[in-house]
C-alpha cells in the first residue's frame, strides 16, 4: 500500500478531511488519535493490509509516518 | 440421557442511560462516533441498592412465570458473575432462599465474564449427563456499572447491567444437544480488563474503604486478542463438530460491540443473515449477552427446532470458549 493511500485511510479513521495529514503530526498531540481510532486502525491493518499490529507497537509510534513504518515492516515479514 | 436448553429469559434494570444522557454529562465525548463504533444506543444500569442477585432473581422468576420450570423442580443453581453481592457467602446460595428452591439443590458461583455462558453450559451439561442433576438453573448476572468510573469513556459507553436465566435439563434421545466444546485461556491478558482493588491482592491505601474498585480496559489490546483467538476458536469447534460454517444455522457471539462483531464476521466470511448482532439497546452485559441474544433470536423467529447454533464467548481473562447447541 502506498503512503498516500495509507494516509487517506488514516484520515478516514480519524474522521478528518482529506489532505489534513502530512505525516509529521505527533500522535500524542492529535486529539483524533484516540482509543476508537486505534481500534479502527487495528481493524484496517488486519483487513486491508493483512497484518496483525500489536497495540504495544502503536504506543511506540510518535508520528503518523511512524504508523506507516510499522505496517510496512510487519507486511514484509 | 442428554442435556438440552429448555428455556431462556432475561431481566434488565429499569434505569436506562442513553447516548444523549452521556453527551449531556460529557459534551466533549463524541457520542455519535461512539455509537458508530460500538453500535450501542443505550445501556441499563442497576440501581444503587440493586445487586447481581436481584437481577438474577428477576430473570429466574420470568422463567417460572412462563411455565418453563418451577422452583421445586430445580436441583442445581449455577450463577456466573464477577460482581457478586458479597465476597461470601456464594451468591447462588442467596438465590436458593430467595427463589424458594429446595435445600436439597446444589448451588455454585462461577467467576467468569464474557466467556461465562459457554463455560456454564459445559458445567451444566456435565452435571446432567453424569446424573448429578436433572434440572440446572443457570443464571448469568452482572453489575459492572458499579465498577465503572463515570468519566471513563472507554467503559462507560460500552457496558450495561443485566441478567439471563437458562434452564438446562435432561432431554430424550441420544443426539448431543449441547456440545462439543472448545475452551481457551491466556492469563497474559489479565491486565487488559481488570478490577484490581478491593480483593486480596490490592487493598485500598491505609486499609480503609475509600478506594472504590474500578474497571480498567485496554480496548486495543482486547480487540487484538479477539482477532487472534476467535477465528481460530470457531475453526477448532467446526472441525470438532465436523461441519462447515455454511452448515450452521445461526452464529451467536458474545455481544461485545457492533464494530468488533462486524469485523470478525467479515474476517471469517460468515453471512450477515446468520450472524446475530443485537446489543444496541442493552450494551455489553458480559456473560449475559449470549443468552439475551438467544432469547431475542427466539422471539424474532430466528431459531427453529433442531437449528444448529454456534455460541462463542471471549474476553476478560483472557478466556474464550465455543460450543454447538441444537435448539
Amino acid at each position: 500500500m502506498t503512503r498516500d493511500v495509507f494516509i487517506g485511510h488514516l484520515e478516514d479513521i480519524m474522521n478528518v478531511s482529506r489532505g489534513t495529514l502530512q505525516g509529521r503530526e505527533v500522535l500524542s498531540e492529535t486529539s483524533a488519535w484516540d482509543s476508537l481510532a486505534v481500534v479502527s486502525f487495528l481493524a484496517f491493518a488486519d483487513k486491508e493490509i493483512g497484518v496483525s499490529v500489536p497495540p504495544a507497537a502503536l504506543e511506540k509510534c510518535a508520528t503518523v509516518d511512524d504508523l506507516y513504518g510499522v505496517v510496512c515492516k510487519l507486511g514484509q515479514k | 440421557m442428554v442435556a438440552a436448553i429448555k428455556g431462556i429469559d432475561y431481566f434488565l434494570p429499569e434505569k436506562v442511560v442513553t447516548n444523549e444522557d452521556l453527551a449531556r454529562e460529557y459534551p466533549d465525548w463524541t457520542i455519535e462516533r461512539v455509537k458508530g463504533k460500538t453500535g450501542i444506543e443505550q445501556r441499563h444500569i442497576a440501581g444503587e441498592h440493586e445487586c447481581s442477585s436481584d437481577l438474577a432473581r428477576a430473570a429466574a422468576q420470568r422463567l417460572f412465570e412462563r411455565g418453563v420450570c418451577a422452583p421445586g423442580d430445580i436441583d442445581f443453581i449455577l450463577l456466573c458473575t464477577q460482581s457478586p453481592d458479597f465476597f461470601l457467602p456464594t451468591t447462588a446460595c442467596l438465590l436458593q432462599r430467595q427463589l424458594g428452591i429446595p435445600t436439597t439443590a446444589g448451588a455454585l458461583d462461577i467467576n467468569l465474564g464474557c466467556s461465562g455462558y459457554v463455560y456454564g453450559l459445559g458445567l451444566a451439561k456435565g452435571l446432567i449427563e453424569t446424573g448429578q442433576a436433572r434440572q440446572v438453573l443457570f443464571i448469568t448476572a452482572e453489575t459492572y456499572s458499579k465498577f465503572i468510573e463515570p468519566g471513563d469513556r472507554n467503559v462507560r459507553t460500552i457496558f450495561g447491567d443485566g441478567a439471563a436465566a437458562t434452564l438446562i435439563a435432561h432431554a430424550d434421545g441420544s443426539e448431543e444437544r449441547i456440545g462439543p466444546f472448545v475452551y481457551g485461556t491466556d492469563g497474559s491478558g489479565a491486565d487488559n480488563l481488570v478490577v484490581r482493588q478491593g480483593c486480596m491482592r490490592e487493598q485500598p491505601a491505609g486499609g480503609g474503604s475509600t478506594a472504590r474498585p474500578r474497571l480498567h480496559m485496554n480496548g486495543p489490546e482486547i480487540f487484538s486478542f479477539t482477532l487472534r483467538s476467535v477465528p481460530l476458536c470457531l475453526q477448532q469447534l467446526l472441525t470438532r463438530v465436523g461441519k462447515r460454517a455454511d452448515e450452521i444455522d445461526l452464529f451467536v457471539f458474545h455481544q461485545a460491540n457492533k464494530y468488533m462483531l462486524e469485523h470478525l464476521r467479515d474476517k471469517m466470511g460468515l453471512p450477515r443473515e446468520k450472524f446475530f448482532i443485537g446489543m444496541e439497546k442493552f450494551g455489553n452485559t458480559v456473560s449475559a449477552t449470549i443468552p439475551i441474544a438467544l432469547r431475542q433470536a427466539e422471539v424474532d423467529g430466528k431459531l427453529c427446532p433442531g437449528a444448529a447454533v454456534v455460541l462463542v464467548g471471549f474476553g476478560v481473562g483472557y478466556s474464550w470458549g465455543a460450543t454447538l447447541v441444537r435448539w
